[in-house]
């Protein structure tokens, strides 16, 4: 017979850890209430969604002729984003592909250990960069009047989002089987028919989500874009164009709206915007990983 | 014997991480004849089989010495292709390993990989790969399941039919049965015995009535080193070393 306190202790302990596993999903539904009640009053009443989804008026401190149109702020947002993924997707992947089939010992280790630090910069410091180091340059190869456009901050985003698609991308393909590879490479397979033929099909899964959590991370990023991209409402037609994010635009006039006014509203309505579209491009991410066991 | 060897392994040495597995072997393989390969598990069969197709040297600890010649040339050179000496020895491993494709896909990207994409060519060496292991008839009507829903018999004759697509020269089988129930593997061996006398093949297995029914020759590798090496009728009838004879029958 074990000690009655040893019983008790081992019951409080799972009610502890059960805790701590709730609660996260706790935490997530208690923003979502918070965000969606603060932005609840105008949603209801006097919420002209046509004109929020079509217009790319933002005008949102007007006196005579209030707008509250967000398509500059998602077309700013999705150019940003859409760059960054054009760059850090093909290296994001071919490094994922590299430190996994290519590299090892020490340098596989080296590589992983920078990767990891690049993951580890705060967001402002990359805005101080794309601010000081990428704007006069922009300036000075492109002959740009400004630096500080869709270029600037989808280099930047790229930068930020290459961390995750690596690490994810190398994780999808250490999870194929070795028996695949010892398969191909008996069979007289090489190293890049491997890659391309066995490995790349088996992992697209992970390889996947990789490239949507990667995502999920440039449309949710703001201050560093809030710093690198301009700040100027319009739809952009050039790489060099200065646009503005949603997330920025959150950043940059939350603390001006007065609390509870039709602006500070507003600015919850694009919060729930965001939050709705973080959370489908994860739970794609995570229906593409669940794929994978599927199979 | 009168021919040339196919395969001369000379004074071949092994090891992983500084820990020896074949000592100084010397064993010949002639053209279309069917070696065997016995001994106690961890005896060094397996690593024999893998330094013949350069699978060894995947493993960033393997060390070797000595040469192997197969039809004259040192395979073991730098300047050997490595992909095209793993299609002329074509390699069935102990459990089978089918790519996660169907089962058409698992032939069809073996040939693509060998560079041969004719179309007619393709379906031509499908058909003939899977008759050739006696598992036509069965998947015909599945070619487009994957490969991994087949039941183990059938995967293991789908590895071997795999390789026989690539028109191998020589076959070499680590095994193959070890993974089989003894029905399937008897059927496993039907199929070798209609491969007879068209491919060299060499069979590692740990089990020495196998090696009785299916080889020409047996080899008997104990502790990384040929015990004893001859006809499979000598060897196991009238086997010149003591250690040969208890291992067959089983007193080792």
């Amino acid at each position: 017979m074990r000690p009655r306190w040893e019983t008790a202790l081992e019951w409080a302990i799972e009610w502890i850890i059960r805790l701590c596993g709730v609660s996260a999903i706790l935490f997530v539904l208690g923003i979502f209430f918070f965000v969606f009640r603060e932005g609840s009053g105008y949603l209801f009443h006097g919420f002209n969604p046509v004109q929020f989804f079509t217009s790319i008026e933002w005008y949102p401190t007007s006196q005579s002729n209030v707008r509250y149109g967000v398509l500059a702020l998602i077309a700013g947002t999705a150019s940003v984003t859409l760059l960054a993924m054009a760059i850090a997707v093909p290296f994001g992947l071919g490094a994922a592909i590299f430190i996994s089939e290519f590299c090892t010992g020490k340098w596989r280790e080296s590589i992983k250990v920078v990767i990891e630090l690049l993951a580890a910069i705060p967001s402002v410091v990359w805005g101080f960069i794309g601010l000081t180091v990428m704007n006069p340059l922009i300036i000075k190869i492109f002959n740009a009047p400004i630096g500080l456009n869709v270029l600037n901050g989808g280099i930047i985003l790229a930068l930020m989002s290459v961390p995750i698609i690596v690490s994810i991308g190398e994780d999808a393909l250490k999870a194929v089987p070795d028996s695949y590879r010892e398969a191909a490479l008996a069979l007289g397979a090489t190293r890049w028919q491997l890659v391309y033929r066995v490995l790349l099909p088996a992992a697209k899964n992970g390889l996947l989500a990789a490239v949507l959590l990667g995502v999920g991370r440039a449309v949710g990023e703001t201050m560093a874009v809030l710093m690198a991209t301009g700040h100027a409402i319009k739809i952009p037609t050039s790489p060099l164009d200065s646009v503005r994010t949603l997330t920025a635009t959150i950043a940059a006039e939350l603390g001006e709206a007065p609390v509870h006014s039709q602006h500070y509203q507003v600015l919850f309505i694009i919060g729930i915007l965001l939050f709705i579209i973080t959370f489908a491009v994860n739970l794609l991410a995570d229906l593409a990983v669940k794929g994978i066991k599927g199979k | 014997m009168a021919n040339e060897p196919k395969i001369v392994i000379e004074h071949f040495h092994a090891s992983f991480d500084g820990k020896p597995v074949l000592r100084g072997l010397n064993l010949q393989v002639f053209p279309r004849e069917r070696l065997a390969l016995i001994g106690p598990a961890g005896g060094g069969k397996s690593t024999l089989l893998r330094s013949l197709n350069r699978m060894n040297d995947l493993a960033a600890d393997f060390a070797r010495q000595g040469r192997i010649l197969v039809d004259g040339v040192d395979i073991l050179g730098p300047h050997i292709d490595i992909a095209l000496l793993r299609r002329r020895l074509g390699m069935v491993t102990p459990m089978p390993n089918p790519l996660p494709c169907s089962v058409e896909e698992n032939i069809t990207l073996t040939l693509k990989m060998a560079g041969i994409r004719d179309a007619h060519r393709v379906v031509e060496r499908l058909e003939t790969g899977l008759k050739n292991v006696h598992l036509w008839e069965e998947v015909k009507d599945r070619l487009a399941q994957p490969a991994l829903h087949l039941n183990n018999r059938q995967q293991q004759l789908l590895c071997l039919a795999r390789v026989l697509a690539l028109e191998p020269e020589v076959l070499l089988l680590d095994k193959p049965c070890s993974g089989l129930d003894p029905v399937a593997a008897n059927r496993f061996e039907d199929v070798l015995a209609d491969l007879k006398s068209r491919y060299t093949i060499i069979l590692a297995t740990n089990d020495s009535k196998q090696a009785a029914r299916a080889s020409d020759r047996t080899a008997l590798i104990m502790a990384g080193e040929l015990v004893e090496w001859g006809s499979t009728h000598d060897l196991f009838f009238n086997p010149a070393n003591a250690a040969t004879k208890a291992y067959i029958t089983g007193r080792f």
